[in-house]
Parts: C-alpha cells; sequence; structure tokens
C-alpha cells in the first residue's frame, strides 16, 4: 500500500566532506534547549567553517 | 560488553559506562559532578548522591553511554537502555545542537550518503559538527580534542 506510514518522519543525506541534509518532519533545537524554527528542509554545517551555524553557508567549499 | 566498559554500585543500582557510545555530551559532569568527575578516577563516585539522582542523570545521558540498573532485578537484561525506549512514530524527530559538540537526533530517521548507501541509525544518532571526526558521519569526540567552538 502506498499511503503506508514510512517508518521514519525524517531523511537524512550526506556527502563526504559537505553538509548534511535534512528533510521530513522534525523540531530543531540550539544548544540552549530553545526551538530554532525552519522549513521541512535544512542542510547542518558538518566541517565546522560555517559562519552561520549550525546551518551550512558552503564554507566547506573554501578549503 | 566491550573490554573498555566499567560498572559502579553503591550495592542499590549499578551504573554501567560504555565509553565508545559516549559523546561528550557532558551532561553527566556538568549536572552532577559529586557523582561524575572525569578528572578523577574511578571517574565515577557512587556515593556522591542517591541513587534516584544518580538515575535521573543517568537518563538524561544522550546516548546509552551511561545506563543503570537495580541490583535486585537479577540478570543482564535489567540494564535500563536508552534504546528501550519505545518512541512514538508520530513524535518529530528531535534534532539538538550541543554547546561545542555534535548534532544530536533523536527518533525515526533514515539515513544514506550521496551514493545511496544506507546507514545503520539508532533511536539516538549523533552527528559530526567539528568536521574533524575519524568516523564520519557520526560524532567520535574529537570536537573536545580539538577545541570546536560553535
Amino acid at each position: 500500500m502506498s499511503d503506508e506510514p514510512k517508518p521514519y518522519s525524517a531523511e537524512l543525506t550526506f556527502k563526504p566532506g559537505a553538509s548534511l541534509k535534512i528533510k521530513g518532519t522534525f523540531v530543531l533545537k540550539d544548544a540552549n534547549g530553545n526551538i530554532i524554527p525552519t522549513g521541512e528542509y535544512i542542510k547542518l554545517c558538518r566541517c565546522g567553517k560555517s559562519k552561520t551555524q549550525p546551518f551550512c553557508d558552503n564554507s566547506h567549499r573554501t578549503e | 560488553m566491550d573490554k573498555n566498559d566499567r560498572e559502579y554500585t553503591n550495592g542499590e543500582i549499578t551504573v554501567f559506562w560504555h565509553p565508545k557510545k559516549c559523546i561528550h555530551a557532558t551532561t553527566c559532569y556538568t549536572q552532577l559532578n559529586e557523582v561524575f568527575n572525569p578528572r578523577k578516577r574511578p571517574w565515577v563516585n557512587m556515593t556522591g548522591a542517591p541513587s534516584q539522582r544518580i538515575i535521573e542523570i543517568v537518563n538524561k545521558c544522550p546516548t546509552d553511554a551511561l545506563t543503570y540498573k537495580w541490583n535486585k532485578d537479577i540478570g543482564a537484561d535489567a540494564e535500563v537502555t536508552k534504546k528501550d525506549l519505545v518512541l512514538d512514530p508520530v513524535k518529530p524527530v528531535e534534532i539538538q545542537i550541543m554547546k561545542d559538540g555534535p548534532i544530536v537526533i533523536t527518533g525515526k530517521i533514515k539515513l544514506t550518503d550521496n551514493n545511496g548507501k544506507e546507514y545503520k541509525t539508532y533511536s539516538i544518532t549523533s552527528f559530526c559538527r567539528c568536521g574533524a571526526s575519524s568516523n564520519m558521519p557520526f560524532c567520535d569526540g574529537t570536537h573536545r580534542k580539538i577545541g570546536f567552538q560553535g
């Protein structure tokens, strides 16, 4: 049945050296536990260099 | 059981320490330093607080690095792990950014890389945010060694 619920509520994909892409239903919280409003698709920094933490700003491309 | 695993007891409860599962969220030693003190050996002092308080902090550990069991419950199955917690499939996934640490994701997720390879995930999965993990995309605690801030 195509309308069966998926066994997960968020899909994550990543490429080595690039961001973590998250799509689905989720709540994002900062280090203080405050909710950061987002849409249903975000890209989180994985390289540690982003100026817009926790989001990716493509800093990983500028080595 | 991993060779680095340790057990600590006060006679009433036993706390299990699985260092390989630690993501250095720092919850234990920042909230109950009388019991959890990484600068001391042994680093867990079971006489530092009542059992209920220790259990409260162990349950706040975002991974199964710290678990516990009541000693009166005989058998290894009595170890209370967080994976045993039943996740509500309707509840949205929670993505928690840890200060100077990883992305900790709680809930049902599907993880694939750009080649379509699917990775096994658990009810709690922590992802590297500092760029220096040797176990990408997962956190291995390296952010502490490199002094990651963010």
